[in-house]
């Protein structure tokens, strides 16, 4: 098999991974989707916004939990935007990861935010690599000339 | 003449030479061909194609310019025509001024593109402070063929919405915003706008659906959003679109509207409370204020379930509505009080108080941000507002504000995107220009059409921008001796007003302002029914009587016109104080009122002048009319009928002054003879 055929393999078969394990959903396909020759960047670009604005709100929810009297209100504000940007771009166990925080959040439960955020962080970071991977793929695919398979 | 069949080129002589009245700048011209014999007009048959125009006026060395835009109902450019007057011929006559105008470039568009496309070409406005959100929805209604603009803060929308109103068809916001709550945004622009509008969020919890939904919100998306949903979201602009028309055709259908809103509004109310126990009150008020979710909301909900007809506030409703108020004064207006005004059957306390409730916070919205800036409500109200402002005519702030606080590149982007029509050399300053008056028209330049006349714009136009505004000169630079003279004239003006509003019932600039701006102007056209001749299209108007202009303009000029004006001879674009003053309110049915009222403004000094106008229907305003009341029209439509209809072969700019002077009026070759019917079935007072 020619390189091309190889990388289209591969990035076949990591791609059914990620849905097979619930890091992405269908909502990535979509966005793929979306992508056109008037957007040819859109997913990378998307992706993009979507690690600007985890790192920020990461970053956020561990300044709000660091403080002496915790705002739960603002925490679960926080988590909301998280999951809101997650669900856009189709980072499943990440939306999943926030919704139990949510619930923590609402019964001012400390101890149950600060494992969350360790939980969603982790999560968050698996899937940013993830994403790095396929994207390289892709490109990859691209340089050397082959197409980008399509995932039903 | 069928609907659907206009010829392009038939299309565009109406345009060329309509017969109607509009005000730019508070200016009000007349533009009518030189043998109209007023005396034998009559209202269009049953079959015309109605047709949106925006007009605008604005300095044009060594004259002024003039020009029009005619648009279909979803916007689109039909064609246009420009021109150019010269104060210096004005010529003078006992009732006003006369000036030859002469057509200096016109085009057309295609008519048929549009209807076939839709929904292809809907104009959306998204709102979501989550940018990668709004990135991915924005990809999507674009792949839905529609013309996106997005935006991350919903302050920066409304004024998006304000400054353009008529350029957007539907509204898509995000619940949780950091500089406004997406439920508040939802009523403001309910209110004064009359858009759908859909909210989205990531969270799908039901009371906070229902809260949407009591909002007034469209539709309810729960991110993430699929595309399939945002395919079918042009099915709420038809919708809304159907339910104005309807609204039209019954000039009082009671539906029910915001029923529920209504009821708790009423509660609210200090003067009744229907819902019974503080307890509910408290809940209601929280509701209201506070972002959190209220599980008890949904038992209120329960408890008011019952259906009632639905009250759609019309455009005539409204202004009896805003009469009435107004009557009261703002301050002492009772819902009960303000119904026994109105007279309306079937229209219950609650409807009233809930329109009032609504009312209320659009005025304190506009005086709260308006006091921001500098104080000027631009409500037409007690004239509350500091000196300068108040010196300029409601809508003349108005029109300033409207005229352009963005700066051009924004709005030159945004131009681009939602209007895809050939300006050609289009003559409006558009929204990017700081003063209507803007000098730089040439004809390389093609100006975006801004369908909102800025200077029409009603006073909803962002208070904001009235205070950016009021500090200048109406005219652009080149105009400064006129800018003084304008601006001293106002201030003369403004006493003169106050005066004349303690003394009128003024059912609001507010109201009026699309409508007035065709109202005024017809107001002040025609003798005494001025006022029902506004009313949109869809009232066959009655000729009431049939005084003369000249008694007309006595009235009109009966009302304090002090010439105090040192007399220069610059002609200069004036503020009209127009107060609409109930002018216009339903055709037929109310003409009290209206001949005072319609002539309210004049320039005083010699050196001012007012183009008296006829109002164009106001068919369109209708449709784009907020049924909450709000003046918003940007642009006011035309009934053009039949082309049989005359060819004379010129239109005259008509001035009014208070100066009695009499004068020939040259011929002017500038326009086709074919006239746009105005719907109203009143005769023009002879201008001369």
């Amino acid at each position: 098999m020619d390189i091309v055929g190889q990388l289209q393999k591969q990035y076949v078969d990591f791609s059914t991974s990620l849905y097979r394990e619930g890091f992405l959903d269908d909502q990535f396909i979509q966005l793929q989707k979306l992508q056109d020759d008037t957007n040819p960047d859109f997913v990378v670009e998307v992706v993009s916004l979507f690690f600007e604005d985890s790192e920020k709100l990461l970053n956020n929810l561990a300044t709000a939990l660091q403080q002496q009297v915790v705002d739960f209100k603002q925490i679960d504000a926080h988590v909301h935007q998280f999951k809101g940007s997650s669900s856009s771009i189709g980072a499943n166990r990440v939306k999943n990861m926030c919704v139990a925080f949510r619930n923590f959040c609402e019964e001012n439960n400390l101890d149950g935010c600060m494992r969350c955020l360790q939980q969603v962080k982790h999560e968050y970071y698996l899937v940013k690599n993830k994403l790095e991977t396929l994207l390289r793929l892709e490109r990859q695919i691209l340089e050397h000339g082959g197409t980008v398979p399509m995932i039903a | 003449m069928e609907n659907k069949d206009t010829p392009p080129d038939i299309l565009a002589s109406m345009i060329r030479s309509f017969v109607g009245a509009f005000q730019v700048a508070a200016v009000p011209i007349i533009l009518r061909e030189p043998s109209f014999d007023l005396t034998k007009w009559r209202p269009p048959d049953a079959n015309f194609v109605k047709l949106n125009f925006d007009c605008a006026i604005f300095s044009e060395p060594p004259g002024t310019g003039f020009g029009v835009i005619a648009g279909d109902f979803e916007g689109h450019v039909l064609g246009w025509l420009r021109g150019r007057f010269d104060f210096e011929s004005l010529a003078e006559t006992r009732e006003g001024f006369r000036t030859p105008m002469e057509c200096t470039s016109s085009g057309k568009s295609e008519v048929a593109a549009v209807p076939e496309m839709f929904p292809a070409g809907l104009r959306v406005l998204v709102v979501d402070d989550d940018v990668l959100c709004l990135r991915v929805v924005e990809q999507m209604l674009r792949k839905c063929m529609y013309r996106v603009t997005s935006c991350t803060k919903a302050t920066i929308a409304l004024n998006l919405l304000r400054e353009r109103k008529g350029c957007f068809d539907i509204v898509l916001s995000d619940v949780h915003m950091p500089d406004m709550n997406g439920f508040k945004l939802l009523e403001l622009v309910g209110l004064e706008m009359d858009l759908p509008v859909i909210m989205m969020s990531a969270d799908g919890r039901t009371n906070l659906v229902m809260r949407g939904i009591r909002h007034g919100a469209c539709d309810y998306l729960i991110k993430p959003i699929r595309d399939e949903e945002l395919k079918n979201i042009w099915q709420h602009v038809v919708r809304k679109r159907c339910n104005a028309s309807k609204e039209h055709d019954h000039s009082s259908s009671m539906e029910d509207h915001d029923r529920q809103k209504g009821a708790i509004d009423d509660a609210e109310y200090a003067s009744s409370v229907n819902e019974g126990t503080d307890d509910v009150l408290k809940t209601h008020k929280k509701r209201r204020d506070s972002n959190d979710e209220d599980d008890t909301e949904l038992e209120n909900d329960d408890s008011s379930m019952a259906k009632k007809p639905r009250v759609v506030w019309s455009v005539e409703l409204h202004q009896q509505f805003v009469g009435a108020v107004n009557q009261l004064g703002i301050d002492k207006a009772v819902p009960k009080r303000i119904l026994e005004l109105m007279n309306v059957p079937g229209l219950t306390r609650e409807n009233v108080a809930s329109h009032l409730q609504k009312f209320r916070l659009y005025l304190k919205r506009l005086s709260g941000v308006a006091h921001q800036q500098g104080g000027f409500p631009p409500y037409c109200g007690p004239v509350e507002q500091n000196p300068e402002l108040a010196s300029l005519g409601r809508f003349d702030i108005q029109a300033l504000a409207a005229s352009g606080q963005l700066p051009p590149q924004t709005f030159a982007a945004l131009h681009a995107e939602l209007l895809s029509r050939p300006a050609g050399n289009l003559v409006f300053p558009a929204i990017d220009q700081p003063t209507l008056l803007h000098t730089s028209l040439q004809g390389s330049k093609s100006i975006p059409v801004d369908r909102n006349m800025p200077y029409s714009q009603p006073l909803t136009k962002c208070p904001s921008s009235i205070t950016n505004q009021i500090s200048q000169p109406i005219m652009s630079k080149g105009v400064e001796t006129n800018n003084n003279m304008l601006i001293s004239f106002i201030q003369q003006q403004q006493q003169r007003r106050h005066y004349q509003q303690e003394q009128q019932q003024k059912p609001s600039i507010v109201l009026e302002p699309s409508r007035s701006l065709n109202v005024q102007p017809s107001c002040l056209v025609v003798p005494s029914q001025s006022s029902a001749n506004f009313q949109a299209g869809n009232s066959p108007v009655s000729v009431n009587q049939n005084s003369s202009l000249r008694n007309s303009m006595m009235d009109y000029n009966n009302s304090p016109l002090q010439s105090n004006n040192p007399s220069e001879r610059k002609p200069a674009c004036m503020l009209s104080d127009f107060a609409p003053a109930g002018s216009v309110s339903s055709v037929s049915s109310r003409p009290r009122n209206v001949q005072d009222n319609a002539f309210q403004r004049v320039p005083t000094s010699p050196s001012t002048f007012s183009a008296v106008m006829q109002v164009p229907n106001m068919h369109r305003m209708q449709g784009s009319y907020n049924g909450k009341g709000t003046l918003i029209p940007s642009r006011f439509a035309v009934d053009e009928y039949e082309l049989s209809m005359d060819n004379a072969s010129q239109v005259k700019i008509f001035a009014e002054n208070n100066v009695n002077k009499v004068k020939q009026e040259p011929n002017m070759d500038f326009m086709e003879n074919i006239r746009v019917g105005i719907e109203y079935g009143n005769t023009f007072p002879q201008m001369i």
